[in-house]
């Protein structure tokens, strides 16, 4: 992820950016949950909930969703555009949705013991 | 022009890249991706050509984007099947035929279609004549006309799904296909119920032939216009074969040399041809008129589209 227009804190993102990489996965399934969708429309959706301040480089998500096909945690499939490009829709799996709830249920989890480590006072 | 030109982006960043099939389905992918990038960034008043061109910027180092999305294709363990299954279960997987609920369940209302509207049929034809009811006959004459649709739309639907893993069959034609069936089905078991039914054969040639004509006519004009022409793999093989160019253009010394050698060949060529005239008969002579025209077309083919970057151009598969 990058900073589209960066202020001044580089350090900062850059921290940022690597925690949100770690979970690009669990972000495109949970883009998926709703309904299937083409490599576009999910980097919309992604772009467009950080309200343009994070970009999920391209190159990322294509890696994902290889990643995510080979682990049979989405189905791809062409679309029937007949002309111009064919899309190339995705589709979360019953296992897909189990491995996302995992994920959203580990971060929760670890989320409260980070901020509760992180307020820890030196005695 | 915004997507000619999104093309001719794309293909530059995949240059160089070897194009196994698991690229070129990256590759499409990616077009389908760009080609609506451009139009949202030409819906904000962008220019078409500067969209395409920063549509293009953003996907970064291609190089790297296939090396990343594809980097557990190399590494296999030894325990791993062997490069030949794994790549024929990623082309089946590839050209999976999506399994899609409206055509089973419209094939099965088809089917029941087709199998009710031959029971009176069957239950007729299984009596003896006296003790069948002309209560029946229209429903048996009514049959085949209710069976020949059933089966056009089984073939028009069928049609229409069968390639959609590449590009499915525009609705209209595979309509038309299964109306051609349809005509051509119904001709041929309508012809035959009433022939069987009045007992006289020539009821196959005045009822069948009519429908059995027009739907072969319209079979065969559907097949022999049949075309791949308009399918976005040949519109971009067209693009690749115009890529290859002309390299007289942009090789000026190739073209000098190419009009030295015809010099060559020709001066040769009529060299011998007056040789042999004047000794073996000017019929011979003709002879040496052929082998300068097929010198000169293998100079030309060999000079023209030869060159540097042959290799890139040779490995394509064909998808």
């Amino acid at each position: 992820m990058q900073r589209a227009n960066d202020p001044t804190g580089g350090k900062a993102d850059a921290f940022a950016a690597d925690l949100l990489r770690g979970h690009t996965d669990t972000i495109v399934l949970g883009v998926l949950r709703a309904r299937d969708r083409y490599g576009f429309e999910i980097y919309k959706a992604i772009r467009d909930a950080t309200g343009g301040d994070y970009e999920i480089k391209e190159a990322t998500l294509y890696a994902a969703y290889r990643r995510l096909v080979k682990d049979g945690l989405v189905e791809a499939y062409w679309g029937d555009e007949s002309q111009g490009g064919r899309r190339k829709y995705y589709r979360i799996t019953d296992a897909g949705r189990a491995v996302y709830r995992r994920n959203v249920d580990a971060w929760v989890a670890t989320r409260s013991t980070i901020d509760s480590l992180l307020d820890l006072k030196g005695s | 022009m915004t997507n000619i030109s999104v093309h001719r982006l794309l293909d530059d960043a995949f240059a160089g890249i070897a194009v196994t099939p698991d690229v070129q389905d990256l590759k499409e992918e990616i077009r389908a991706n760009l080609l609506d990038r451009v139009a949202e960034l030409t819906a904000q008043g962008v220019g078409a050509d500067d969209a395409a061109r920063r549509a293009v910027d953003e996907l970064g180092d291609v190089r790297a984007l296939v090396a990343e999305a594809t980097a557990d294709d190399g590494a296999r363990s030894p325990a791993a099947p062997a490069p030949a299954v794994v790549d024929a279960a990623a082309a089946a997987a590839r050209q999976r035929v999506p399994v899609r609920p409206r055509y089973v369940v419209g094939v099965i209302v088809a089917s029941v279609v087709i199998l009710l509207a031959f029971v009176p049929v069957i239950w007729v034809f299984s009596l003896t004549a006296e003790r069948a009811e002309a209560g029946w006959v229209p429903l048996v004459l009514a049959a085949p006309y209710l069976a020949g649709p059933g089966v056009g739309w089984i073939v028009a639907a069928s049609l229409r799904r069968e390639t959609a893993a590449h590009h499915a069959m525009p609705w209209r034609r595979a309509a038309a296909y299964g109306c051609a069936t349809a005509l051509l089905a119904a001709g041929t078991a309508g012809g035959t119920v009433s022939a069987v039914l009045f007992a006289r054969p020539g009821a196959v040639f005045q009822l069948g032939l009519p429908l059995v004509v027009a739907g072969g006519a319209w079979l065969a004009y559907l097949l022999a216009t049949q075309t791949n022409r308009r399918k976005p793999w040949v519109l971009e093989l067209e693009r690749e074969h115009a890529q290859v160019g002309n390299r007289f253009e942009h090789d000026p010394v190739a073209a000098a040399r190419f009009g030295i050698y015809t010099v060559v060949v020709w001066g040769v060529t009529a060299a011998v041809f007056l040789a042999v005239g004047f000794t073996a008969g000017w019929l011979w002579a003709l002879t040496a008129v052929l082998l300068g025209f097929a010198a000169q077309m293998l100079l030309l083919a060999r000079m023209l589209f030869g060159g540097e970057d042959r290799s890139a151009h040779r490995a394509r598969p064909v998808p």
